[in-house]
């Protein structure tokens, strides 16, 4: 479903040009739970963000079904956002002063027209199932980290995506808000939603189909 | 919810930046809102007072004229059927235009020539109330007259007749007492002979008659044509002429005023639009993660864009409204510390709140469009730095 061919980055560093994806290929089918591990600066989050087309690759081949990422217009990659992809962040994934309703919803405000009411319904089912219905009001501060991942969750669930990218989603978690975490993506990915996920701890890495490993740009297995 | 929600909710989330934004742009829409309602009061007292140094519209019967020669001899112009007007529904008439508001003195009069010890001169019938109110440069050495047997005397006259304050002098067959001599002015007042209306029209037994009538019209915020050709739509059988060098040095003194608060509120304008844009671009700056955020979730640059206008323009709307308002209520201080208003307010006008409102959240949308623009070109990858 997911193709990525030898794909290369490169960022500008203090105006030096460092290598950070030196060609990797990787393919994640449908329904896939593949995690991508690796240490601190291997370029396991660049790779993320290329797959997510959140960061475009300088060289490679990347195909999302018929689609070619590369070459995918700005409105088209949007609409491969807003429909297909979602991506939960380690830290700061929601907008702080919406509240959990209303980040949970906030892939359907992108127009002067008021969110439909069937998408409203939905997301508090949502909530409901990642168990912060009754926290549907508050704010993001109020929070916990764990809570704050659930509502990020909830995001993706609410619109239905294909494809959930999730950068280090227990990074900043205790073991057990961790672990609950995990279960919400087992469980997604059971009910057919492909999920890549980067992380460095190879407890929650076990609990995926696949785990690809990165070493200095480069996969190693 | 819907899109505004963003914004609105950003808003409400730094209210002391807000607060700040909105103080600091209010300010400037107050001031502006101050500076025009000042000016506008300002140029109409001003322009009621340019009023009292003399009149800008004539009205006088219609008349034929023709040259004449027979004979080799010239025997210059002779008019046709002079006319005179009719005092009372002349001036009816001319009270009742559209713009009867901007009309500010009417003041008749009725030209005769007498002798007096063998000395032609002119005797020119006024009502004394409307020819003080448009000739407020005259000046006596004795009194204006009160009394309907008391006249005054223009310099050279005086000096013609040998006559000064004090003095009694029979005019077509009545006594009269002369109760002042106008000091020079360097105009026709100067040679003729003043006295009330009623007396002369009573002495030259024509009842209601007048020659002329002068007009001193208000002329900012309308042209001095419209009100000449509605007086003339009143009074099809007369003259009606501006006198455009009169009309242009008053105007001439009002727009100064009106221009250079103009100027001023420019100044404040940019000033304010510029802090509003440096604000916004800041606030881009400092919202590059939720820029990234709203990226990865399928939100377009033209959504970022609007999300960032948004913020400025509901900004803009308050502080328009807030600004109307406080300004409005602050020029009544300022005219009041100035003591300027010479019995002119300022007025309150909903169409006008409205209209700042839209102005100037306009006027911020466009300060924030460099902001918007640079906002909406932050790429994901660039917002996730940020992350």
């Amino acid at each position: 479903m997911l193709t990525a061919k030898n794909i290369t980055k490169d960022f500008d560093i203090s105006g030096k040009m460092v290598p950070v994806l030196k060609g990797i290929s990787l393919t994640v089918a449908e329904g896939e739970f593949v995690a991508i591990v690796g240490r601190s600066g291997s370029g396991k989050t660049t790779l993320l963000n290329v797959l997510s087309t959140l960061v475009k690759p300088d060289n490679g081949d990347l195909h999302y079904l018929e689609n070619d990422l590369r070459t995918l217009s700005d409105s088209r990659l949007n609409k491969l956002r807003q429909a297909d992809f979602s991506v939960i962040f380690q830290f700061h994934h929601l907008l702080p002063y919406l509240t959990v309703l209303e980040n949970a919803l906030l892939p359907f405000m992108r127009s002067m027209k008021p969110v439909k009411k069937e998408a409203v319904n939905k997301a508090w089912q949502c909530l409901d199932r990642v168990g912060l219905a009754d926290k549907a009001d508050r704010l993001p501060g109020s929070l916990s980290g764990g809570e704050q991942q659930r509502v990020a969750i909830a995001r993706a669930l609410v619109k239905s995506s294909k494809v959930l990218f999730a950068d280090e989603p227990t990074g900043s978690l205790d073991k057990g808000t961790g672990e609950q975490i995990m279960e919400l993506l087992s469980a997604l990915h059971k009910e057919g939603m492909s999920v890549v996920m980067v992380t460095h701890e190879p407890e929650y890495a076990r609990l995926t189909q696949r785990t690809v490993v990165i070493e200095d740009g480069l996969m190693v297995c | 919810m819907n899109i505004l929600t963003i914004p609105i909710r950003n808003i409400r989330r730094k209210p002391s930046k807000t607060m700040l934004l909105l103080l600091v742009f209010s300010l400037g829409v107050m001031s502006i809102v101050a500076l025009y309602q000042v000016s506008q009061v300002v140029g109409y007292s001003l322009e009621k007072k340019l009023t009292t140094f003399g009149a800008n519209i004539v009205i006088s019967p219609a008349t034929e004229k023709l040259s004449v020669s027979y004979g080799g001899f010239q025997m210059g112009e002779m008019f046709f059927e002079i006319q005179d007007l009719p005092e009372e529904t002349t001036v009816q008439a001319i009270r009742a235009i559209k713009l009867q508001d901007r009309i500010s003195a009417v003041a008749p009069k009725l030209v005769t020539m007498a002798k007096i010890n063998d000395i032609a001169v002119a005797l020119v019938g006024v009502r004394w109330q409307d020819e003080l109110g448009i000739k407020s440069y005259w000046a006596t050495d004795g009194s204006f007259p009160e009394q309907a047997d008391q006249i005054l005397l223009g310099k050279k006259a005086a000096a013609q007749l040998g006559l000064s304050a004090g003095a009694k002098v029979s005019i077509l067959g009545k006594e009269f007492l002369v109760s002042g001599t106008l000091l020079e002015t360097g105009t026709d007042d100067d040679t003729v002979i003043l006295m009330g209306l009623t007396e002369l029209q009573t002495l030259i037994n024509k009842p209601g008659a007048t020659s002329f009538i002068e007009v001193a019209a208000l002329c900012s915020g309308c042209p001095i044509e419209d009100i000449v050709s509605q007086i003339r739509e009143q009074l099809p059988n007369t003259e009606v002429k501006a006198l455009q060098n009169i009309v242009n040095q008053r105007m001439a003194s009002v727009h100064f005023v009106q221009k250079l608060a103009l100027s001023i509120s420019l100044v404040i304008l940019v000033t304010a639009s510029a802090m509003v844009g440096l604000s916004m671009l800041s606030a881009v700056n400092e919202r590059k993660k939720d820029i990234g955020i709203l990226r990865s979730l399928g939100y377009g640059k033209g959504n970022i864009f609007f999300i960032i206008c948004l913020e400025a323009g509901l900004i803009g709307v308050l502080s328009g409204t807030l600004g109307y308002l406080t300004g409005y209520l602050s020029s009544f201080k300022v005219l009041e510390y100035l003591s300027l208003a010479d019995g002119a307010t300022p007025q309150f006008s909903f169409a006008h709140l409205l209209l700042a409102g839209v102005v100037f959240g306009l006027i911020t949308v466009l300060a924030a469009l460099y902001p918007s623009w640079k906002g909406a070109g932050i790429e994901p990858s660039a917002a996730l730095v940020a992350l």
